[in-house]
């Protein structure tokens, strides 16, 4: 004859088995999981990182001169940004503390610049005003939409709408237009405050 | 099943008794260990959601005005446009409501005072500055 | 399995040292520390045993300052309202290796935990490092960031005849008798009036704490260069005909002419100054004075003054000068490298003017006379040239003053 008492002995012993497995998988795995927050920490640095180039590119070297970022804005310099925000400064060694160089990891930029004006034109009788934007440094890749990205914006004092200068893309006039993209028609000529928005995301 | 006595059998609940009290308090250590992560977490995320760069480059635009006005390189007209772009640029595309207003010079103090208001709905500041120029 | 943008780690658990990194670095970067006074440059404000800027003190005095119950911090800004705009001297200062890594735990990263730590700012046009940190980057996990700064250069003035030729005292002849009451003086005029105030008329702004130049704050350095002066010097035409000091004689500067390279007499060439231009100029003394030409006494007052020359006789030897107003003479080979800093306001603000004043005197050659062993025959003489006078605004005109263009660099932190 079987006797079953036993039974629930080997029961209890299963169920804390299988109690202690779990919480010793919970303990392994609480310390490697793989949060959002991860993802967070190198969003978070990528906007510091950002917003700092931003910064220090719209402080003016001395009294005497404008910041590089006016000087970027005011002559449509996509180039120059690019030189300067990417490959002086975000991209200028991984580490320097260590001497590093940069390694595959690379982060592809898209700037923008943003503009109010008021739009006159469709409405005479009652203008509206109107954010328009346009770019100022192409990316290297097109971005498809999906990569994690963070935007980092700096405002930017322009004096005038660019009509003439266009020395700095091409010395020899007249100028091309297609070498020397001018500001929209629609930027008014006057003093005022722009928003240069750059997107960066990993490739 | 005769070997087994009745005293035999209670030392066996005992034993799983100690190990159902050990594995709670494991897994209460390792709900302590997960919460860590997630402090970490919101640490990251607080920096992203605190808009200081944001205000750091607003305030500093402002003031940038306020010396343009004091150098008499912005008129009036002028100054009214810039207070139009700043608020629409960033209630477009930072979506946070920004409002300022720069006082009058006082000779008397040397000094004009600055108002500033932002509020992007999760974070308010204000600010009264006091500008020597 | 992220892949760590810039960091070169796969975080895991290493979550809160990045955050204690980034808190590191706001201080570091957004803050001008503690104590530390809020005033605008040139505004005069009275310190006291708790009032001041932490950065015009020595390693030592903070040491024992933040053993009391004093709160000290380390926050590199120039001023409170320009993040990332890092001071120099408060660079040097924070970075320099008397601070332990408990004190810089203690006055900088906080917290229970005794982290170690690895703070590197680099420059970027000078690639110059600075590092304070418990040891390089550990093999295993660490927080980091990584912050990009401006830094505030000091300023310079350099004076040549060639970048200076209207300092050049062409016709601002010494004149007999050659004692100490003959000076040709140079002048470096420092005022606040122009320092902290900039524009005309009265669209009058002050210069924002970024760009000032501010004697209270950040060094101050006049490199004078005199060799083209003194190529450039002129005799005196009148002098020798007229009477020396000592011994009391009537030198004929032509009958000498008429007898120099005889036998018994010295060369020509020692005694003819009209053909060779001097070596040396002689420095009598280097002093500061106030608007209403008062001397200030500025190294008693706690002011860092350095000064270095050329010595003449030992080609390229830049010498020490220990005492600013020697009791003999200094010959002057041809730089005078003088560096102020940590002026008091007391001495520096809004009105306050502080010159540095270089007197240059006459230096006797003593010849032997016709006779050599008779010394009532040798004959002092002096060479009185010209050599240097005016005065030098040091101001924000770039022709006078290397401006304080702010550099970039990048300011790392790892905490582990």
């Amino acid at each position: 004859m079987v006797n079953s008492d036993a039974q629930l002995y080997t029961m209890e012993g299963i169920a804390a088995g299988v109690i202690m497995i779990l919480t010793a998988y919970l303990v392994l795995g609480s310390t490697s999981v793989y949060t959002p927050g991860d993802t967070h920490i190198t969003d978070m640095q990528l906007e510091q990182v950002g917003a700092d180039v931003l910064k220090i590119m719209d402080t003016p070297p001395d009294l005497n001169n404008a910041s590089e970022l006016e000087k970027i804005v005011a002559t449509n310099d996509g180039a120059r940004f690019h030189q300067l925000f990417w490959e002086t400064y975000l991209m200028s060694g991984e580490i320097a503390a260590q001497k590093t160089t940069r390694t595959g990891s690379s982060i592809i930029t898209n700037a923008t610049v943003y503009y109010h004006y008021t739009d006159t034109v469709t409405d005479p009788l009652n203008p509206q005003p109107v954010i328009q934007g346009y770019q100022l440094s192409k990316p290297l890749i097109p971005y498809s939409g999906s990569e994690p990205g963070v935007r980092v914006t700096r405002y930017v004092n322009v004096t005038a709408r660019n009509t003439t200068d266009c020395s700095s893309c091409c010395p020899i006039p007249p100028c091309d237009p297609a070498l020397c993209p001018k500001m929209p028609a629609t930027v008014e000529d006057r003093p005022q405050v722009m928003l240069v928005e750059v997107f960066m995301w990993k490739a | 099943m005769e070997g087994l006595s009745p005293e035999r059998k209670e030392e066996g609940q005992w034993i799983v008794l100690m190990g159902f009290l050990v594995s709670i308090g494991i897994f209460f250590l390792a709900l302590i260990l997960s919460q860590s992560t997630i402090v970490g977490q919101t640490t990251a995320e607080g920096v992203l959601e605190f808009p200081k760069n944001d205000l750091q480059d607003v305030r500093a635009e402002i003031l940038d005005i306020t010396k343009e006005k004091s150098m008499g390189s912005l008129t009036q007209a002028q100054e009214n446009r810039v207070m139009e772009d700043i608020q629409n640029l960033s209630l477009h595309r930072k979506s946070a409501l920004v409002e300022y207003l720069i006082g009058d010079w006082d000779p008397g103090a040397g000094n004009r005072i600055v108002r500033i208001h932002y509020n992007n709905g999760v974070f308010e500041y204000d600010e009264t500055a006091s500008v020597r120029y | 399995m992220v892949p760590s943008l810039l960091v070169g780690l796969q975080r895991s658990t290493a979550i809160d040292y990045d955050a204690v990194a980034y808190r590191t670095a706001v201080i570091l970067t957004e803050d001008p520390g503690e104590p530390s006074i809020s005033a605008l440059p040139g505004v005069y404000v009275p310190t006291d045993a708790t009032r001041f800027q932490w950065d015009s003190k020595t390693p030592s005095f903070l040491k024992n300052f933040m053993q009391g119950s004093s709160a000290l911090r380390f926050g590199l800004t120039v001023s409170r309202d320009s993040p990332n705009i890092l001071s120099q001297r408060k660079i040097n200062l924070f970075f320099d290796p008397a601070f332990t890594a408990e004190e810089i735990r203690q006055c900088l990263i906080y917290g229970e935990i005794p982290y170690g730590y690895n703070i590197t700012l680099t420059r970027l046009d000078t690639q110059e490092v600075f590092t304070n940190g418990t040891g390089p980057y550990p093999e295993g996990r660490y927080g980091y960031i990584r912050r990009y700064v401006k830094i505030k250069n000091y300023t310079s003035a350099t004076v040549t005849n060639e970048t200076h030729p209207g300092f050049n005292a062409t016709t601002q002849y010494l004149t007999p008798p050659f004692d100490n009451s003959q000076y040709q003086t140079f002048r470096v005029a420092l005022d606040g009036l122009w320092l902290y105030w900039d524009g005309t008329g009265s669209r009058k702004y002050l210069v924002s704490t970024p760009y000032v130049i501010d004697p209270t704050q950040d060094n101050i350095t006049v490199n004078l260069g005199l060799e083209g002066f003194l190529n450039n010097s002129h005799v005196n035409p009148n002098a020798f005909t007229q009477e020396l000091p000592n011994p009391k004689v009537y030198f004929d500067w032509d009958a000498w002419r008429a007898n120099c390279d005889q036998p018994g007499t010295p060369p020509c060439s020692v005694l003819y100054p009209q053909d060779i231009p001097p070596n040396y100029a002689t420095l009598r003394s280097i002093e500061f004075r106030d608007r209403s030409d008062n001397p200030i006494d500025l190294i008693t007052a706690g002011a860092k003054v350095t000064v270095s020359y050329h010595d003449p006789d030992t080609a390229d030897t830049m010498l020490p000068l220990t005492d600013l107003d020697p009791p003999s003479p200094v010959r002057v080979g041809n730089w005078i490298n003088l560096t102020i800093g940590n002026v008091p306001q007391d001495y520096m603000e809004q009105n306050k003017r502080m010159d540095i004043v270089y007197t240059f005197g006459e230096d006797p050659v003593v010849n032997p006379g016709v006779d050599p062993g008779d010394p009532a025959d040798d004959i002092s003489l002096y060479i009185p040239r010209t050599l240097i006078s005016g005065t030098l605004r040091y101001d924000y005109n770039p022709a006078n003053v290397t401006q304080p263009a702010l550099a970039p660099g990048i300011l790392e932190v790892a905490i582990w």
